[in-house]
């Protein structure tokens, strides 16, 4: 095999150290809520100008992989996303740390995100060239579709607040089309404030949502109160194989959706995490507590999360279609190093393209390395009081907006959504919801404009008459149908909330 | 959520839908095709929200309306400080009005441990600092101080 010949590319000492440099360096910026993957790539190129190609790359995709894994630990330990892939994390990640598990949930993330990334790099040098090609089939109708069948997994995060799930997730759709039309250049829904006129970005977003008001949140709590209920901590970040062979269906689903959510151009690790979870919540049994720290969830988001990182590089390498904002920003590097994506990326270059694929997949092993220092730091911050806490991540909120963008207008939409993710949590309205429209919203909107003006202001015959978009309709059905299904888990008895105490809502 | 407040939830967003679908109405080279969309299903999931208020009285029995201005309204406060705080730090630098926010709020909010309070303002300030404008190379807000 010739894939083979080359994994002895990667143990030299330049690509070993592009390897920690990059898992470190992604597993820091990752962590922090409002700076993302994409941005630490970015910020990676200008060192990688001087470094061969193949290191550059390696140091790259390492950054990459870190950056998505990286993501979860303030997820789970403060219900602050790194990343926009690790929303999901937070639901039971956070519970879980609520309840002094905080520990068991980074050994669950860190299992999930090693093993989905190994497995996802395996996708990658495999799979690339003939998955590559299914993705050529998917047209306006198919994007519209899988939008929507993003949106139907809002049902798994609202826990029997299903309406108000979705009003919440077709009111960030509705934000996401504030700014300039790109097809006319016209502004919409400014109100005529500048801020608003290249649109609502994710990142002001998703700071904004969870960090911003998870901030407000731990200010009102108990001043000298802790996150975690548990104030001793183990240096172990592994779980035992007993452990996660308790949760292999749970991996596998999420695994799975990664692997395929990678492959579909602007799907990427912020969709699929929430298919995954929606896939998990479906396939929920009596005694499950989805929402209170259920580690099946959390073993499906992660799992789903890491698996994107390398089959979105797929449709890169090959066709040159960016699965991803992270892997257009690595498309960008590798154009910079003079490879040109394409099936001559392969014939001409094999000696780079495999070493970096090699790379991504040793990187993926480093990282869960890399790892069982950084945790055990991060999960300190569990255990600081929330009357300090919830100051400073107001603080680091505002900074990381602030030096991400460099405009004082994603401050205040930051804040905004702060306000906004801090009532929508507290009346149930799913902020995950919101962030998950906002992100799909761009992704719906354009498929849905070019389908109408394909199939002439005729779309049902048209989505019809396409077999890949017949089957995702038949996924959102399913999915609605699993949504609307009455479940016997998870649920609390009428009027009593999951603490056992009986609902006061304050509407 | 009470009957009310679903109600409540129900109206006010069908209301926001039928704003932004009005002022959609004009938006030119089918820009408006998606707001309207968007907005078409919020009133529909909307209408299903107080069908399901009339339908399943029982998900709502035994919960009420309750509104707290000191719990509801401290949020708003805290967003209010933020903002001080935000052009604080264009003003008087970030050193400076850091130095000040982060301890001040923490005492606001109920923490006693000044000793904790001061450690991790002492160590959090040159780190944030260093990190942002040293290594990401991040044009961090100037003031008249530092």
């Amino acid at each position: 095999m010739e894939i083979l010949s080359y994994a002895l590319n990667i143990f030299s000492i330049a690509n070993m150290l592009a390897m920690l440099v990059g898992v470190t360096v992604g597993l820091v910026i990752g962590a922090i809520p409002g700076l993302s993957p994409p941005m630490a790539i970015a910020l990676l190129i200008p060192v990688s100008f001087e470094l061969p190609p193949d290191t550059a790359l390696i140091l790259l995709v390492a950054c990459y992989a870190a950056g998505i894994y990286g993501g979860a630990f303030s997820a789970i330990l403060l219900r602050a996303p790194g990343t926009s892939a690790s929303a999901a994390s937070a639901i039971e990640g956070y519970e879980m740390t609520k309840r002094g598990k905080a520990v068991e949930a980074i050994r669950i993330s860190t299992f999930a995100s090693v093993v989905g990334g190994v497995i996802s790099g395996i996708a990658l040098m495999t799979l690339a060239p003939p998955l590559a090609k299914f993705s050529l089939f998917f047209g306006p109708s198919e994007f519209f579709l899988v939008a929507l069948l993003g949106l139907s997994s809002i049902a798994a995060v609202t826990f029997g607040a299903l309406f108000r799930g979705l009003i919440a997730g077709l009111f960030g759709m509705m934000i996401s089309t504030f700014g300039v039309d790109i097809n006319s250049g016209f502004p919409r829904f400014t109100f005529g404030y500048i801020g608003f006129e290249s649109g609502i970005g994710i990142l002001p977003a998703i700071v904004g949502l969870f960090a911003f008001a998870q901030g407000l949140e731990l200010c009102q709590s108990k001043a000298m109160g802790r996150i975690s209920s548990s104030a001793k901590l183990s240096w172990n970040v592994w779980p035992s194989l007993k452990d996660m062979y308790k949760l292999r269906w749970s991996l596998t689903r999420g695994w799975v959706t990664g692997l395929v959510m990678g492959i579909v151009p602007a799907a990427g690790a912020s969709v699929g995490q929430w298919i995954a979870y929606a896939w998990e919540v479906s396939c929920a049994k009596p005694g499950d507590r989805f929402g209170k720290g259920e580690p099946k969830g959390l073993a499906a988001t992660e799992g789903s999360n890491n698996g994107v990182t390398g089959t979105s590089l797929i449709p890169m390498f090959v066709l040159g279609i960016p699965g991803g904002i992270s892997a257009a920003v690595i498309f960008g590097a590798l154009m910079i190093h003079g490879l040109q994506p394409g099936m001559q990326l392969f014939t001409n270059r094999p000696d780079v393209i495999y070493t970096i694929m090699w790379g991504f997949l040793a990187a993926n092993i480093m990282m869960g390395l890399v790892a069982g220092v950084f945790a055990r730091l991060m999960a300190y911050l569990t255990v600081i009081p929330q009357g300090i806490l919830g100051p400073l991540i107001l603080v680091f909120s505002f900074m990381g907006v602030y030096a991400g963008t460099n405009n004082i207008h994603n401050v205040w939409i930051m804040m905004g959504f702060g306000v906004i993710g801090y009532y929508a949590q507290k009346w149930r309205f799913a902020p995950a919801g919101i962030l998950l429209g906002l992100i799909l919203g761009p992704i719906a909107e354009s498929g849905f404009r070019d389908m109408m003006i394909i199939s002439d202001g005729n779309p049902i015959p048209y989505i019809l008459g396409r077999p890949i978009s017949v089957v995702i309709l038949v996924m959102i059905f399913v999915a609605l149908y699993f949504a609307f299904k009455p479940k016997s888990f998870g649920a609390p008895p009428e009027g009593i909330d999951d603490n056992g105490q009986p609902i006061q809502d304050k509407t | 959520m009470s009957v009310w407040g679903d109600r409540l939830s129900a109206l006010l967003a069908s209301a926001g839908a039928a704003y932004l679908a009005y002022i959609s109405w004009n938006f030119p080279a089918n820009g408006d095709i998606f707001p309207k969309f968007i907005s078409g299903s919020v009133i529909f999931v909307s209408v299903l929200l107080v069908f399901r208020t009339f339908s399943g009285q029982a998900i709502h029995a035994g919960r009420r309306i309750v509104l707290s201005l000191s719990d509801d309204g401290f949020p708003l406060l805290l967003a209010a400080i933020f903002v001080g705080y935000v052009q604080l730090i264009f003003w008087l630098g970030y050193y400076t009005a850091t130095a000040l926010f982060l301890p001040g709020l923490a005492l606001v909010v109920g923490t006693r441990s000044t000793k904790g309070v001061t450690i991790v303002t002492v160590v959090t300030l040159p780190l944030l600092y260093a990190f942002f404008e040293g290594f990401l190379n991040a044009q961090m807000p100037r003031g008249m101080f530092f």
